[in-house]
């Protein structure tokens, strides 16, 4: 039985049984294949080869060896495919009135049900391969704590996927209506986006056009692309957005220049010992080595030019990598839930309700903030992706939820992000500061206590200590090598301190950035924590995803009269605690009053308690679950 | 300041600490004192012992010490320190005692509540209370068989009421 999903959704029976692409048998198998001809070629190649080249002396026994190996490949390419295809007859998934099943397996059946409320994101992922056949693999996170796995339907159609996403979404709202209905009489009418009437204006690149391509052509068992819920917000990025978010996003750069710089130096007095021998003395030091001869000369800057031309093109492939990455990045609202889709090469598409973002994280590193700018981020209840034929690129940065824009100016924050999420569009504006006594707790604490500088000089000094005293246990005064050791240790000492001192300066600047910087803020529905710092992080989330909150205190923060409030949210695989350290012993009595639920009942400004029970409701035009169809 | 939590844990918790910790004391004690004993006997062979029972005296002063902290002075400042208190909306926690920790939990994001029972609790007739949330759980170390099961349901039912996703 083929999918029958080209035709109208609404048209399926309740419990037809949908299979993924074909190309889930030669597609999958290919790579498995492709490796073992790798693996064979490896192993057994060499082999081949001089029994080939070693004459027609032992050609029969060659032979034998060739279509022996050659046999065996076949076959266990064979058993490959076969189990691939009889995997693939066994795999189908059902959309029931209120779960999702996936069932799988040849021996061993399994099936997995997804209750649609329970669904917290809906992604899509297609590697270079797949995407030219226009198919992809589809994973749908449940929020299952720590150790839960995302449900993973691989290899189906770029159109079955849209249509399984509008579908579980679909189902999803309707589910959660109903809840609604059940508990609040009256249909909802929260505030409703005073920026989803108008689209933004569209914004551009020059790798939307790949993106264009690939929408255009598809890939080759794409099918038509389905029709959705209506758009009510997106954006792309700039060209200057992309290249700098493609500059600043690689952090594997510093590791190679480091590693090139190590190279480099270990060659260098390499080449001096080469190019040094036809002088009198020896080149110990490298400085009267260069100025000695032409020869050495250039060879010593035709070597520092390969390093740094090495290092720039390296420099420059992240950059292209980055930007690839980003490339075709797309960030829309369609109705209740919002999509990110990145990846000119490897596409990625993250689908993400409203009801289920955790909070909503606005983070500056050191290069954004002296531009001005911040990458702005959402947070989810995240599932492992520990699967074994996973792609890489999730597990490389699993915390930090899905990027809404990489690289978006400060100045336009409120405007992007009302526009994409505008039930977070009356986050609290006035924070509370740290207490005065932050400063110097501050200090204290990243200066000295976690201070890398600090640190550094002591174990520095520690070092230098002990090379001193054993030096001088030695009995023999007259042993020369002794001072050599000693100037070694105290040439490097000296270069570690200045080290510990720029490091010093550095967290000492940090720390009066933090206190100066940094602040809570609650309201009605949200609450805010902003840690400043050389990097400054902002999140905001609403009341209603903090798991529980604590109030800690240790014997010098009571004597300061300040305590630490840590905030607990689900976000992140196992949850993340959001912490602010010394606010004032008062506010943080106050922040705990408002976390009471009975608090907010009877002080609170206004008694709205089907906001109350849900802020996330989704109103206005154009949401209705019934709109895709 | 924030007034504290009005309950206390059921008084028989202090025992149940200071076997606990008696367990785990005399445990590391023997092992220590064994170690530190071989080491003795070794140094015996060789000739030089004069430091041998200083070696097992320290040992057994720094165990005999921490037996002091742990059973005599820090059950009762514990069992002080230990608040709970369950309203209608949420829990508040407040414990600690160098490090003081304050803890709301409100009942609607709690997830599953359960006792908890071992066998030295067992034997003291008490129970600990566990609240899960989607983030974390707490526990409320010794309460009475009754009153945790009171507690347990009370959470139940308010989570119940109060039903809300992640």
């Amino acid at each position: 039985m083929t999918a029958p999903v080209q035709t109208a959704p609404a048209a399926q029976t309740p419990e037809a049984r949908y299979k993924v692409h074909a190309s889930y048998v030669w597609l999958g198998s290919a790579g498995a294949v492709i490796a073992l001809l790798f693996a064979l070629l490896v192993t057994s190649g060499g082999s081949v080869i001089s029994y080939l080249a070693s004459g027609d002396s032992d050609a029969l026994v060659g032979l034998i060896a060739t279509s022996t190996t050659l046999f065996g490949f076949i076959m266990i390419a064979a058993i490959i495919i076969a189990s691939r295809f009889f995997a693939y007859k066994h795999l189908y998934f059902t959309l029931s009135a209120d779960e999702f099943c996936l069932c799988s397996g040849i021996f061993n059946k399994q099936q997995v049900h997804v209750p649609y409320p329970r669904i917290q994101s809906v992604d899509q992922n297609a590697t270079l391969l797949q995407r030219i056949f226009g198919v992809c693999t589809v994973s749908i996170d449940t929020a299952g704590g720590a150790s839960n796995k995302a449900v993973q339907v691989p290899y189906l159609t770029k159109a079955q996927a849209e249509w399984l996403r509008t579908q579980l979404f679909t189902h999803k709202m309707q589910a959660e209506q109903a809840a609604v209905a059940n508990t609040a009489a009256t249909a909802p009418a929260t505030p409703s986006a005073a920026a989803a009437a108008a689209p933004a204006a569209q914004t551009g690149n020059v790798l939307d056009a790949g993106k264009q391509v690939w929408d255009e052509v598809g890939g080759i068992f794409a099918g038509a692309p389905q029709a959705s819920q209506a758009v009510s917000y997106q954006y792309g990025l700039t060209n200057k957005e992309l290249i700098l978010a493609g500059i600043s996003n690689n952090s594997a750069f510093a590791v190679i220049v480091v590693a090139i710089l190590g190279v480099l130096a270990e060659a260098l007095p390499l080449l001096t010992d080469v190019f040094g021998n036809e002088s009198a003395h020896m080149a110990n030091d490298l400085s009267s080595a260069i100025t000695r001869g032409d020869i050495l000369n250039t060879a010593v800057l035709s070597v520092v030019g390969v390093a740094v031309g090495i290092m720039v093109i390296i420099w420059v492939l992240s950059i292209i990598g980055s930007c690839v990455n980003y490339g075709g990045f797309q960030a829309r609202r369609r109705g209740a839930r919002i999509e990110v889709e990145h990846g000119l090469l490897q596409h990625a598409l993250q689908g993400v309700d409203i009801s289920r973002v955790q909070a909503v994280v606005i983070k500056q590193t050191f290069i954004r903030r002296l531009m001005g700018y911040c990458e702005l981020s959402l947070s989810r209840v995240g599932a492992v992706s520990g699967d074994q034929t996973d792609s890489s690129q999730k597990n490389s940065r699993p915390d930090t939820g899905i990027v809404i824009h990489p690289f978006l100016k400060l100045s336009r924050v409120n405007e992007v992000l009302f526009g994409i999420v505008p039930e977070y569009q009356d986050v609290p504006q006035t924070p509370t500061p740290v207490s005065p006594k932050a400063m110097r707790r501050g200090l204290i604490r990243r200066a000295l206590w976690q201070g890398s500088g600090f640190w550094c000089a002591v174990i520095t000094c520690a070092v230098q200590i002990i090379t001193h005293f054993l030096v001088g246990l030695d009995p023999d005064p007259y042993r020369t090598d002794a001072s050599a050791v000693l100037g070694i240790t105290d040439v490097l000492c000296a270069i570690l301190y200045v080290l510990a001192v720029v490091l010093l300066v550095f967290d000492v600047a940090g720390a009066i950035l933090w206190a100066k910087g940094s602040s809570f803020a609650h309201n009605r529905r949200f609450m805010q924590i902003t840690n400043a710092g050389l990097s400054r992080e902002t999140v905001n989330f609403p009341r209603q995803k903090i798991q529980y909150g604590c109030v800690r205190t240790n014997p010098l923060q009571r004597a300061a009269g300040t305590a630490t409030i840590c905030a607990r949210t689900a976000a992140g695989v196992g949850g993340t605690t959001f912490t602010l350290i010394d606010v004032t012993q008062t506010d943080a009595d106050a922040w705990l009053s408002w976390l009471e639920p009975r608090h907010m009942k009877t002080v609170g400004p206004q008694k709205d308690p089907v906001a109350e029970a849900s802020p996330f409701v989704p109103a206005g035009p154009g949401q209705t679950p019934t709109q895709g169809a | 300041m924030r007034a504290l939590p009005e309950s206390k844990l059921d008084p028989k918790i202090k025992f149940v600490w200071r076997i606990n910790d008696a367990i785990w004391i005399i445990i590391s004690f023997l092992i220590c004192f064994g170690i530190a004993a071989v080491i003795a006997a070794i140094a015996a062979e060789e000739g030089n012992a004069s430091w041998a029972p200083i070696l097992l005296a320290a040992v057994a002063i720094l165990f005999a010490a921490l037996a002091v902290l742990c059973l005599i002075i820090l059950p009762p400042i514990r069992y002080a320190r230990w608040r709970y208190q369950l309203t209608d909306d949420f829990l508040d926690i407040a414990k600690g005692i160098i490090w003081k920790q304050r803890i709301v939990i409100p009942f609607i994001r709690v997830q599953n509540t359960d006792t908890r029972q071992g066998p030295i609790m067992r034997a003291f007739g008490l129970a600990s209370v566990t609240v899960s949330t989607a983030a974390g759980e707490h526990e409320i170390p010794g309460l009475a068989l009754a009153e945790a099961a009171d507690v347990r349901d009370k959470a139940a039912e308010l989570a119940r009421i109060a039903r809300e996703d992640v």
